[in-house]
């Protein structure tokens, strides 16, 4: 029979279309509107997963995002997802679902054997039993028992979905379209608002698509058609919100119709000025034997797949509950055919509930519980009994509990505000939150209909008014609030079997009195012990009752108990979704000098630089890098060579008091610096660690040009412009990237000025017009070019700077003209080859660590005026004279290399430990023939010559080296003056 | 040109044969620059950053407390400018060669921009005739508000190309 247990009317699904979908390959049919579980009940499936530790036969629980049993693969192939709860699933034709963590089937699961070992399995049994017998112990089983217990396999394949990224704006949100959220969007539109409305589920309306009732059906057809009507409220359906964060943002996860082109999910970053939160409540289990049994249900989950979808999830029922909510579910479903038993655990009724229940035929139990329930793979009976009468069994199929409910408290506690315990509801509700936050209906406690639409309306105006002082809106108290007064949901257990508070991690009654024997009492330490709370699920639907039994056991007020924290999200978002589409070529963007396509077509392999893509060889020069970087230096120190140094960092400085701005970053002096003549420079942070070097070069009296590392260009940028705006606001200084605006290249070799003479004869580059360290300035074909004579290879070598856009045009003719001259380009790997050569430090070596002194640089600090960084560079751990120090090493073993990152020890020594150093920077060197390195070593006493050992431990080598000075290549300077 | 479905339009097209300078005072000399200013370009500054004023080719944008950029569509303002200012009262920067200028036009485009910056544009501080300085893809970049649908977009050169495409792809 198709759908054998769908009812022939009701329910808000549309009848008239059929949708087709599998469920582990079996073909079913459901209709427009139900969700992947209802469809499931529908079609008398009551089997759908298997439990996380003991591979417990699990059924469906809930009818929302709560679901900590029916978590199903969906799609196949690289689109495979797992663990989406069925109950969250939008029906949809085509649809494919597999059930999961089961072998080889379903029905008949092999691990399912783990039961039998429950006894070892308790508690924290990972921690004392697979602890031995060797410290590496741990790392054999561990692979073993992640396949054993564990949830659904993803794909490994790339994903093949899209994922978007928005911003959104409100004057007003509203997190929840049942009635309270409802009742709040439309009284903030309604005074002028814009207003959005998110709610998770795909269609609006909370708790009042599961009444049957027709005055509340009218209720909320009345409502979604205003709301329908009102031009200034949007509506966020399948949307849920997962996390607050600071300054009114919501982290919002929308799920798209992705089968048919469009993207899968969109991740929507939400600004309100005000957020009313009306997230409503889950309703709590019970905890007694056997609870997980398929075919034990919430209340609430059973009417809502009654009155919502028309499906009936169960002929012989027992509805059990210690509260008054549960009562409209056993009558909804005595009205639908069932054969309704409700068991109360309480012992005085009010009248009303009594009436209520009489008047619909259904009989009532008091003072009784639930002592077990039989059946295996669907429930056959419950064990009953009344408060210390004999046991009763009673055959069902289907149980309905209700512990009561917990105010969905997880957005408002996400930055910090921990909500506080109501006594009379059982429950914990929002904290004291802050200004334009408001709550409405259940999620404060307010569980009557009346009640929460009320403040909801009072909510949306507060939020719309923008009245950031004014507090949430008062709880009302109902009727139904003052039956759930100081109620537990677990019952002394009585009978054998597992007791279950975490479905989804297979937590039982006893693993949390475990855990509190062994010392395990505040809450954070009992979910870490047993990982109760966790998972996909988070513990929606367990948490409280925990913290209930904790108290309990404690004999303490729940209150003093606290709750875990809450953190985002609320629930799993898709890593996708986050990344939206920045990911392939898009993963960040890429920054490309103005000779970037010169490069590619003329040979360069390039290399990322940060967000710069550089040329790191020209395959002219060899096929491989290490060929390559090595006729690249060759050529730079015989002849000459070209290399694109337009990342470096450019900064534009004006003003009066540019020179005191100057001698406040950098450590030396600027006083003194002439028009026309540009300086090497180093700063430092506060804490007296080197923040970058550069140069500046004086190009009037109150304008200069200074240069950054490419690296750490942007750190640089601000810390001026933080300082200029926070600490030294009375500087009269300007200071203004112009990264973008200079193209930038470095002609350097014996060459180079031959080269500049013929390439550029509007400038004069005799040492008697651009000494070294000069600076001169002019135009070329209309353009501004800058030419700083300026080495950083050693050799006689030019800096020339020219307009952004001329500057491709410029580099292609000073390439033709110097290409007489032997001059050719180069990249950076011969770039940081050639510094090595020199002794110049960079990025190796001011890695965040490293003090002026420890780089040899200590001589260029100024003694009399302060600067940036002076006070503190003197802290007696920064003045030790153990430090590790630049030094210099040769590689002592023709046959081998030195490598960057390894570990220096003495001669002797036992190579263990952090040793005395480490190499930064390693290049064969052409002109010396070997491998040379700077490092940092801190050996005692006159280094000089000392053989050290460069262990490498990940590459296992060890390799002899010999400490020199850092400048390997011409220490006298004869090539740099030309 | 990309179209949706609805058959709302989104134009992308380079805007070029302009120069932008900014020019920048200190703490005790931005009015004087103001006024210098408004009397090479014939029209005082905006007052609030973010604001834009425009006369004839020439558009004033407020980017900083301190900081105007000066838009010449024509091209010729940087030679008067520099000439205008008292270099001990502030200075004067160009910043073209170190920008492009895309402008975005059509129907979707305020849509699409949503996936693009996290700025508000019901957002009176984003009505047609202001512009703010703002992130895209990381980039940091300047938007300005020339009209209800279109956009003049101020972006770094290097990051020029990946940006275009970034763009272009949010609009397809």
């Amino acid at each position: 029979v198709s759908q054998p247990c769908r009812l022939a009317k009701g329910g808000h699904i549309d009848r008239s279309r059929p949708m087709a979908f599998t469920f582990d390959g079996q073909r079913m049919t459901g209709f427009a509107g139900d969700t992947l579980a209802s469809a499931l009940l529908a079609n008398g499936v009551t089997l759908v997963g298997r439990s996380f530790k003991y591979h417990r036969p699990r059924g469906i629980f809930c009818a929302g995002p709560e679901e900590p049993n029916a978590l199903v693969t969906l799609r196949e192939g690289s689109a495979r997802t797992p663990n989406i709860p069925a109950t969250t699933v939008e029906l949809s034709e085509g649809l494919v679902a597999e059930s999961q963590n089961r072998w080889p089937s379903l029905r008949f699961d092999l691990q399912a054997v783990n039961s039998l070992f429950a006894p070892l399995l308790a508690a924290g049994f990972y921690y004392k039993t697979f602890m031995g017998p060797t410290r590496r112990s741990w790392m054999l089983y561990e692979p073993f028992i992640r396949r054993a217990a564990g949830l659904g396999r993803a794909s490994e394949a790339p994903d093949p979905d899209r994922y978007e990224v928005r911003h959104e704006f409100a004057d007003v949100t509203v997190v929840g379209a049942g009635p309270a959220g409802l009742a709040a969007a439309i009284a903030a539109a309604g005074a002028g608002a814009q207003v959005i409305l998110i709610e998770q589920d795909f269609l609006a309306g909370g708790s009042l698509l599961a009444t049957a009732d027709p005055a509340e059906a009218a209720q909320r057809a009345a409502m979604t058609e205003r709301i329908r009507r009102l031009e200034n409220l949007k509506v966020l359906l399948r949307t849920t919100a997962f996390g607050l964060y600071d300054g009114g943002t919501l982290g919002l996860v929308e799920s798209c119709d992705h089968e048919h082109g469009q993207v899968r999910q969109v991740l929507v970053m939400l600004r309100a000025r005000s957020i009313v939160f009306a997230t409503g409540a889950i309703e709590r289990p019970l905890v007694f034997p056997e609870n997980d049994r398929p075919g034990v249900m919430l209340a609430s989950a059973a009417r809502a797949y009654l009155n919502r979808f028309g499906v009936l999830c169960g002929r012989r029922i027992v509805v059990a509950t210690n509260n008054d909510s549960a009562y409209r579910a056993a009558i909804d479903l005595a009205e639908a055919g069932a054969d309704v038993t409700i068991v109360d655990s309480r012992g005085k009724l009010a009248p009303t509930v009594v009436r209520m229940a009489d008047a619909h035929g259904v009989p009532v139990r008091t003072s009784t519980t639930v002592l077990k329930v039989l059946g295996r793979h669907r429930v056959k009976a419950v064990v009953l009994a009344a408060s210390g009468g004999p046991e009763e069994r009673v055959a069902a199929d289907l149980v309905c509990v209700s512990g009561g409910w917990s105010p969905t408290v997880h957005l408002t506690s996400h930055q910090g505000i921990r909500p506080r315990h109501r006594e009379d509801i059982a429950g914990f509700v929002p904290g004291a939150l802050g200004p334009c936050r408001f709550t409405a209906g259940a999620v404060g406690g307010t569980y009557d209909l009346e009640g929460a639409i009320a403040e909801g309306t009072g909510a949306g105006k507060l939020a719309a008014s923008f009245d950031g002082g004014k507090p949430s809106a008062p709880p009302v108290a109902g009727p139904l609030a003052d039956s759930l007064a100081a109620v537990s949901s677990a019952a002394p257990q009585r009978k054998s079997g597992k007791a279950f508070v975490d479905l989804q991690n297979d937590v039982t009654l006893d693993d949390v009195r475990l855990a509190r024997s062994e010392g395990y009492e505040s809450a954070e330490h009992l979910k870490r012990y047993t990982t109760l709370g966790m998972g996909t699920d988070q513990g929606k639907t367990s948490n409280v009752n925990a913290l209930s039994l904790m108290a309990g056991l404690a004999d303490a007020p729940v209150a003093q108990i606290g709750t875990t924290t809450f953190r985002p999200p609320y629930t799993p978002v898709a890593i996708g979704a986050l990344a939206g589409r920045a990911v392939g070529r898009h993963f960040r963007p890429i920054r490309r000098t103005p000779m970037h396509a010169w490069h590619l077509e003329n040979g360069a392999e390039m290399i990322e630089a940060g967000l710069w893509k550089r040329p790191w060889f020209y395959r002219s020069a060899g096929a491989t890098v290490a060929e390559a970087y090595i006729a690249e230096m060759r050529f730079v120190r015989e002849a000459a060579g070209i290399c694109d140094i337009s990342t470096l960092g450019k900064i534009d400085l004006q003003g009066p008091d540019a020179v005191e701005f100057l001698n406040r970053i950098y450590v030396n002096a600027w006083s003194k610096l002439d028009i026309g003549r540009a300086r090497y420079g180093v700063m430092l942070r506060d804490d007296g660690i080197v923040l970058d070097d550069g140069t500046a070069a004086r190009l009037g009296e109150h304008h200069f040009f200074m240069t950054t590392s490419t690296a750490k260009a942007a750190d640089v940028m601000s810390w001026i412009e933080f300082l200029l705006q926070t600490a030294w606001t009375d500087l009269r200084v300007q200071a203004t990237s112009v990264t973008d605006d200079w193209a930038a290249m470095s002609i350097a070799g014996p060459n180079s000025r031959a080269i500049l003479a013929a390439a550029l004869p509007e400038f004069d580059p005799s040492s008697d017009a651009l000494p070294h360290t000069g600076v001169l300035c002019g135009e070329r074909a209309g353009r501004p070019l800058r030419i700083a004579r300026l080495s950083y290879s050693g050799e006689l070598a030019y800096e020339v700077y020219v307009a952004a856009s001329a500057g491709a045009a410029t580099w292609r003719h000073i390439l033709d003209v110097g290409k007489s001259f032997g001059l050719r380009p180069y990249g950076v790997e011969a770039l940081g080859a050639l510094r090595v050569e020199k002794g110049h430090v960079a990025g190796p070596e001011i890695d965040g660590r490293t003090t002026l002194d420890d780089l040899g640089l200590g001589r260029m600090a100024k003694q009399t005026r302060p600067f940036v960084g002076s006070v503190l560079r003197q802290r007696p751990a920064l003045l030790e004279t153990q430090r590790p120090r630049l030094v210099g090493l040769e590689c002592l073993e023709p046959e081998r290399r030195l490598r960057s990152g390894a570990v220096l020890f003495d001669r002797g020594e036992p190579a263990a430990g952090h040793g005395r150093g480490r190499i930064t920077s390693v290049t064969w060197s052409p002109t010396l023939g070997k491998y040379i390195a700077l490092g940092l070593y801190g050996g005692e006493g006159d280094t000089d010559g000392r053989e050290v050992v460069a262990v490498h431990p990940i590459r296992s080598e060890s390799v002899r080296a010999r400490i020199v000075a850092p400048v390997f290549l011409d220490p006298e300077g004869k090539r740099l003056h030309g | 040109m990309a179209e949706n479905g609805a058959g709302q339009s989104f134009v992308m097209e380079e805007m070029r044969g302009w120069s932008l300078v900014q020019v920048a005072g200190w703490h005790d000399s931005v009015a004087a620059i103001e006024q210098d200013i408004a009397r090479v370009c014939g029209i005082a500054p905006p007052a609030e950053v973010g604001g834009v004023a425009v006369a004839g080719a020439i558009s004033l944008i407020r980017v900083g407390p301190g900081r105007i950029w000066l838009i010449d569509e024509v091209g010729e303002v940087f030679a008067r400018m520099a000439a205008a200012i008292d270099p001990t009262q502030g200075c004067v920067t160009p910043l073209g060669e170190g920008r492009r200028r895309f402008r975005l036009s059509g129907e979707r485009v305020p849509e699409a921009l949503k996936s693009l910056v996290a700025l508000d544009l019901a957002a009176p501080s984003l009505a047609p005739g202001r512009a703010a300085l703002t992130m895209m893809h990381r980039v940091p970049v300047l938007l300005h508000r020339v009209a209800s649908t279109t956009f003049d977009l101020y972006v770094s050169t290097t990051f020029s190309v990946s940006l275009e495409e970034w763009i272009s792809e949010a609009a397809a």
